[in-house]
């Protein structure tokens, strides 16, 4: 009986240590990237701004949360992160929200739109404004997707910064723009199911319409991934062995690039066949294959300052100092584009990506302040400051 | 002589229950000591303290002259000191070699890999040694049935290192032939100067072969007998009286002679076939008491189940009041009740209270447009634990903290409070100790005065002619004879038509 | 006189250490977000995040609840939660064509009792794990929902000619739970059907012996759980009035877990309770509301509902202690 008894106290213990250790450890890494809301905490009165990210971990977000942290300490407000449903499913949207929410928070960013007139609905005295996210399913009514109450109609709503283009079609056209630059005459083409992603639909529609325009063949026509990785077999069907270039309409780092450089490795996939597509991964690995020789030959990503944009509107909001030309719309995202070893090694090195420092920033909090109207905010983030080529 | 063992004002407790109150007791090698006691008493607590399957509360022990206090079983089978429980204590779905030495791989492995064949060549030397020539080293144990995997059990337990053997009610579970095995192997430990701790509540046995005898009641030693004590002949009546603590009194079993019975058939069973029994007819009366008796796999446990309905029969039809007994639904319905011989694992939820246990089969009776007053449900548990006298805090006691003879009470009552007429028995007495035992047989006497039919199944000849009317012998399944009741009738004539 | 008082209260301590750490785990839970939140400037007894406890926990607790009679019996169902998600669609596409959630609703409860009476005889006539047939509704159920949903062409519908701000409110949810709470405790309690659900869980042999006809109360059992999970799906629905390709993800699991954090024995048996159900489910939602109050980032509530899961298991886990040897 007393053994049973010491076991007992024993796995208390050893609970009590793990969580002990597990909680310093996290805390630690944890204090990396929010630690810094903490500490400003005493200094930031204005309360906090409630951000729903659709991301939890890599590049782009450590340096978003670095960023929007140093921009909501400038403004005066603290800012919390809660993680949005990883389906976006808008139960799961309005729970994080409600479960994060705070007496002190004064406004919310979300960066998916799932549920987003029930988060609305629920907190109607809260400014919300978006980035990241196009809103295509709820912007507003005329679309055919099934919805209720267009977002846009929303008084608190401001608005959204999206992660590239707002429609599709401009997203087919850049990239068909660089097929044809590079004299590309057979390509692949890969994409996220419509239903999920409505614009990457219209994105796929649009490129075929150009493509056949332009007598480039898209071989085997469109490939539609179900979120899992292009499959090695893609290369192996239809003579995709020798492709000029592959479009990734997709997040196309993480669900083709991999696969592509295994087939060039079996000797499936052309040596020379290039990956086109959007989204970032600091694995050195992939950084060293972007460029001219590299398997990605085009890769573009939207600037982490974007969540400035949101911000802004936000602080504007709070403290009731909108601009007097303010509309709530959806508007493109600048791009950074790289497509040569330079770009990679300025984006590496001289960006806010690189370090998460916010001195490496194209945009800094004076800038927003210079913004004397709704047109100055938008025309700062599609300013040549924001592109790539302000890092040389 | 000096002791190999000696406890020391042992104290064990279990919550509220005393189970051992300050022991102490010696061991010595060379003996065969018989541990006997009503259940409860605390005979198999303090040897599963002295094997390790349990600590003490207090006290100390000494073993070969340096204190004693194992933390595990292992550690004790180590140190020399093995127990065969009454449980199945063997692991399925592996050969008998791996279960021989299970623990002791090492011995057969070289750099890490097992050689199998050697296990199962020292495996069957070890098995020709005990006289089990039938079992196989290599053959899956699931092959073998109860009784086979406890002379397993046995042969893995002790080996050359063994000091002290502890035998805890194994012999229940085990045949004549079996039996034999074990007395063998004890005496021969006995010779070589080792020490066997037996217990068993089979009185004639522990007679026959213990050197000494220590008696225990409620958790005390109430009396030690030395040899000439136990072959004396008044011995079981001493040891009785010391058991229970009274005078128990000369009527044991029902004293009268008188067979007879209604005429009216209480259950029958017409042309049944299944498995093995073809062909089987029976007619059970009115208060009338039909036993069944032969060896364990003669298919009078099966004639219970048969009666019961929970058998799907291959021919024939099992009766009662006209009605077809096909389900166990359909026999409670009809008033039949039965207690199996598998007690805990077929005839008692162990997790639940004795009112659970108790108002189980009689819910649809309790019911009142659905409803089930827990008030109904504790009158009618609260009148037969008082009626059974069930040694117990309340009805809300959990039946697996009870001793097996309150056990074996409980699975009477949930059929006395149903109200059945007609009550299977088999092997009701199994693992209950004597006061329970007389209890028992006085009150299957009632039942038949009441006019029930009881069949009773049952492994120990003495208590069918003790208590039935009527007693049929199986063997492979068939009857071989049948033996109305009478003083003359002796165990000896029946013994024949069992083997 | 005093040794004897103190035995005791050890001794019921012993004997209850289920519901010890079970209601233990719940109500440190409750003084913890008493006690600290105001030094956060915060308040979980804010009429709003006790809404939002409320709101977090329905679901899971009506399922929870309704699933006491399945686990009682040492069954678990994992098809839970793709039942929700194929009735929370067919009620908002239903609605949406009808204009009211009545066809909706009845005809989820049809099919739950369907897939109730199909899951819970298969294990008994099949003879199969009773996992098995919960697993394959399970993939048969998504299925259905994933290509319903790639006809629709969108990731998640909602309901737009129909009110259903009702189910939001906190009232009608507190009601709501409260009566099947006492609905399901009657029919567990007081009526053949949870004394013979716990007693086939605890020991099926003795059960079928004492003439409990094991498919009858098992499939029983299961229907009870069937029609509880209509009724969470319809506030599951009407939280956001919308349903979507990932409603119900893992509920199976939350209800699994809740039933744990309450003290249910996997195992099911006689020490089944229904309690186990609302106390786990609370102190679940407590945790996640509770935790970002005092300032927990929320990538770490994940860790600290573990260590508090560990710990209750801990202390519930059953030994064979106390058990007197014959």
């Amino acid at each position: 009986m007393k053994s049973g008894v010491l076991k007992r106290v024993l796995a208390m213990t050893a609970a009590s240590v793990l969580s002990v250790t597990t909680l310093a450890g996290c805390g630690s890494q944890a204090a990396d990237t929010e630690g810094k809301s903490s500490k400003s905490s005493s200094s930031a009165n204005g309360g906090t701004i409630l951000w729903m990210s659709n991301l939890s971990s890599g590049p782009q977000y450590e340096a978003m949360v670095a960023y929007g942290t140093k921009i909501c300490e400038e403004m005066g407000y603290n800012l919390k992160i809660v993680y949005g449903d990883g389906f976006n499913d808008p139960d799961g949207n309005l729970t994080a929200v409600k479960n994060g929410m705070t007496s002190d928070v004064v406004g919310i960013l979300v960066s998916q739109d799932g549920g987003i007139q029930a988060i609305m609905d629920e907190y109607p005295d809260l400014p919300v404004a978006a980035f990241n996210t196009d809103m295509n399913s709820v912007f507003s009514e005329d679309a055919n997707i099934a919805s209720n109450a267009a977002v846009k109609d929303y008084p608190n709503f401001l608005g959204t910064i999206a992660d590239g283009h707002i429609n599709g079609a401009d997203t087919a056209k850049q990239n068909f723009d660089y097929v044809v630059s590079q004299g590309y005459d057979k390509i692949g083409v890969v994409t996220f199911p419509g239903y999920a992603y409505p614009n990457l639909q219209e994105a796929s529609d649009e490129i075929v319409k150009l493509c056949k325009e332009a007598g480039i063949e898209i071989v085997g026509g469109v490939v539609t991934l179900e979120f899992q990785p292009l499959d090695e077999s893609y290369f192996q069907e239809a003579d995709r062995d020798d492709l000029d270039a592959l479009v990734a309409l997709c997040a196309g780092t993480t669900f083709v690039y991999p696969t592509m450089v295994q087939a060039k490795g079996d000797k499936l996939c052309a040596a020379d066949t290039k990956l086109i597509t959007s989204g970032f991964d600091n694995d050195p690995s992939l950084v060293e294959d972007i460029g001219e020789d590299g398997t990605i030959g085009y890769l573009s990503i939207s600037p982490c300052e974007n969540i400035a944009y949101g911000l802004t509107l936000i602080d504007k909001a709070v403290k009731g100092e909108m601009y007097d030309d303010f509309v709530c719309e959806r508007i493109d995202s600048a791009e950074y584009v790289i497509d040569s070893k330079e770009d990679i090694d300025n984006v590496t090195s001289k960006s806010i990506l690189a370090n998460n420092d916010y001195n490496d920033a194209s945009v800094k909090y004076e800038d927003l302040q210079a913004c004397n109207s709704f047109e100055d905010l938008k025309a700062l983030f599609h300013s040549e400051q924001v592109m790539v080529d302000a890092l040389k | 002589m000096e002791a190999i063992i000696e406890v020391k004002h042992i104290h064990k407790a279990f919550g509220p229950t005393v189970a051992l109150k300050d022991v102490d007791i010696k061991f010595y090698p060379g003996e065969i000591r018989g541990l006997v006691g009503e259940n409860g008493s605390g005979k198999s607590t303090v040897t599963s303290i002295i094997a390790g399957m349990q600590e003490a509360n207090s006290g100390e022990m000494f073993y070969q002259g340096k204190p004693w206090k194992p933390k595990s079983m292992i550690e004790a089978q180590n140190a020399g000191i093995s127990m065969i429980l009454q449980e199945a204590n063997t692991i399925s779905h592996v050969t008998v070699a791996q279960n021989i030495f299970a623990g002791r791989e090492a011995e057969f492995s070289k750099f890490g890999i097992i050689s199998m064949s050697k296990m199962n060549a020292a495996a069957d030397e070890l098995l020709r040694k005990y006289g089990l020539e039938h079992i196989k080293a290599n053959h899956s144990i699931d092959m073998y049935n109860f009784e086979d995997r406890k002379l397993i059990e046995i042969v893995r337990c002790v080996n050359d290192d063994t000091k002290v053997l502890v035998v805890d009610e194994t012999t229940t579970a085990l045949s004549l032939e079996g039996r034999e095995i074990l007395y063998k192997l004890i005496h021969k430990m006995a010779d070589e100067g080792k020490t066997v701790i037996f217990i068993s509540h089979d009185m004639e046995e522990i007679l026959e072969h213990c050197t000494v005898l220590t008696v225990l009641r409620d958790g005390d030693i109430v009396g030690e007998l030395n040899g000439d004590e136990i072959h004396a002949l008044a011995a079981v009546k001493n040891i009785r009286y010391l058991m229970v603590g009274r005078e128990i009194g000369e009527k044991y079993y029902r004293e009268d002679y008188d067979t007879s019975h209604s005429d009216e058939v209480a259950l029958e069973l017409k042309n049944v076939s299944f498995g093995q029994i073809k062909h089987f007819n029976l007619k059970v009366h009115k208060g009338e008491i039909i036993g069944f008796g032969g060896l364990s796999g003669c298919g009078m446990h099966d004639i219970g189940r048969i009666c019961y309905g929970i058998e799907k029969l291959e021919g024939g039809r099992v009766i009662r009041n006209g009605m077809e007994i096909k389900t166990p639904l359909q026999a409670i319905e009809s008033g039949i009740g039965y207690i199996s011989k598998n007690r805990d694992s077929e005839a008692l939820i162990l997790d639940g209270s004795i009112q659970d246990n108790i108002v189980l089969p009689s819910l649809t009776a309790l019911e009142n447009k659905t409803y089930i007053s827990p008030k109904s449900e504790k009158a009618m548990a609260d009148k037969e634990i008082e009626a059974f006298r069930i040694k117990c805090g309340s009805g809300k006691q959990w039946v697996g903290t009870l001793s097996g003879g309150n056990k074996q009470k409980v699975s009477f009552a949930k059929w006395t409070a149903k109200g059945a007429e007609v009550i299977i028995m088999d092997c009701p007495t199994r693992g209950v100790d004597i006061g329970v035992k007389q209890a028992m047989y006085s009150l299957i006497e009632n039942m038949k005065k009441q006019g029930k039919a009881i069949i009773m199944i049952s492994e120990e000849l003495s208590e069918l002619v003790g208590m039935a009317d009527k007693i049929i012998i199986m063997k492979d399944f068939k009857v071989t004879k049948e033996f109305e009741r009478s003083p003359e009738l002796k165990q000896t004539d029946i013994i024949e038509y069992m083997i | 006189m005093e040794e004897i008082k103190k035995n005791k209260v050890s001794e019921y301590l012993k004997t209850h250490i289920n519901d010890v750490a079970s209601y233990g785990g719940l109500i440190f839970c409750i003084l913890v977000f008493t006690i600290i939140p105001p030094f956060f400037g915060e308040n979980i007894w804010s009429q709003a995040k006790l809404a939002n406890i409320i709101s977090n926990v329905i679901v899971t607790a009506l399922l929870s609840v309704g699933a006491v009679f399945v686990y009682s019996l040492g069954n678990m169902d994992i098809s839970i939660g793709a039942q929700i998600r194929v009735y929370a669609m067919l009620i908002v596409l239903l609605g949406n064509v009808t204009g009211s959630l009545l066809p909706g609703i009845l005809i989820s409860a049809a099919i739950a009792i369907v897939i109730a009476i199909i899951n819970g005889g298969a294990g008994q006539v099949l003879k199969v794990h009773p996992i098995i047939p919960s697993l394959v509704f399970m993939m048969i159920l998504q299925g259905v929902s994933s290509i319903a949903y790639a006809k629709l062409g969108s990731r998640n519908i909602t309901l737009r000619s129909v009110d259903f701000s009702a189910f939001k409110s906190t009232g009608l949810m507190v009601l709501v739970l409260v009566l099947e709470t006492i609905v399901v405790s009657y029919l567990f309690y007081f009526t053949k059907f949870g004394k013979n659900a716990r007693a086939i869980g605890a020991n099926a042999l003795a059960a079928e012996q004492c003439g409990i006809n094991l498919l009858k109360f098992k499939v029983i059992s299961y229907v009870i759980m069937g029609v509880m999970v209509v009724v969470a799906a319809i506030f599951q629905m009407g939280y956001t009035g919308s349903a979507s390709d990932s409603t119900g993800t893992g509920f199976e699991m939350n209800v699994m877990i809740a039933l744990i954090l309450g003290g249910m024995p996997l195992s099911g048996g006689m020490r089944s309770k229904v309690s186990c159900a609302v106390v786990g489910s609370f102190t679940y939602s407590i945790l996640a509301v509770g935790l970002p109050l005092i300032g927990v980032p929320t990538n770490m509530t994940f860790l600290i509902k573990s260590i508090i899961f560990i710990v209750v298991v801990l202390f519930t886990c059953r030994k064979k202690n106390g058990v007197l040897p014959r």
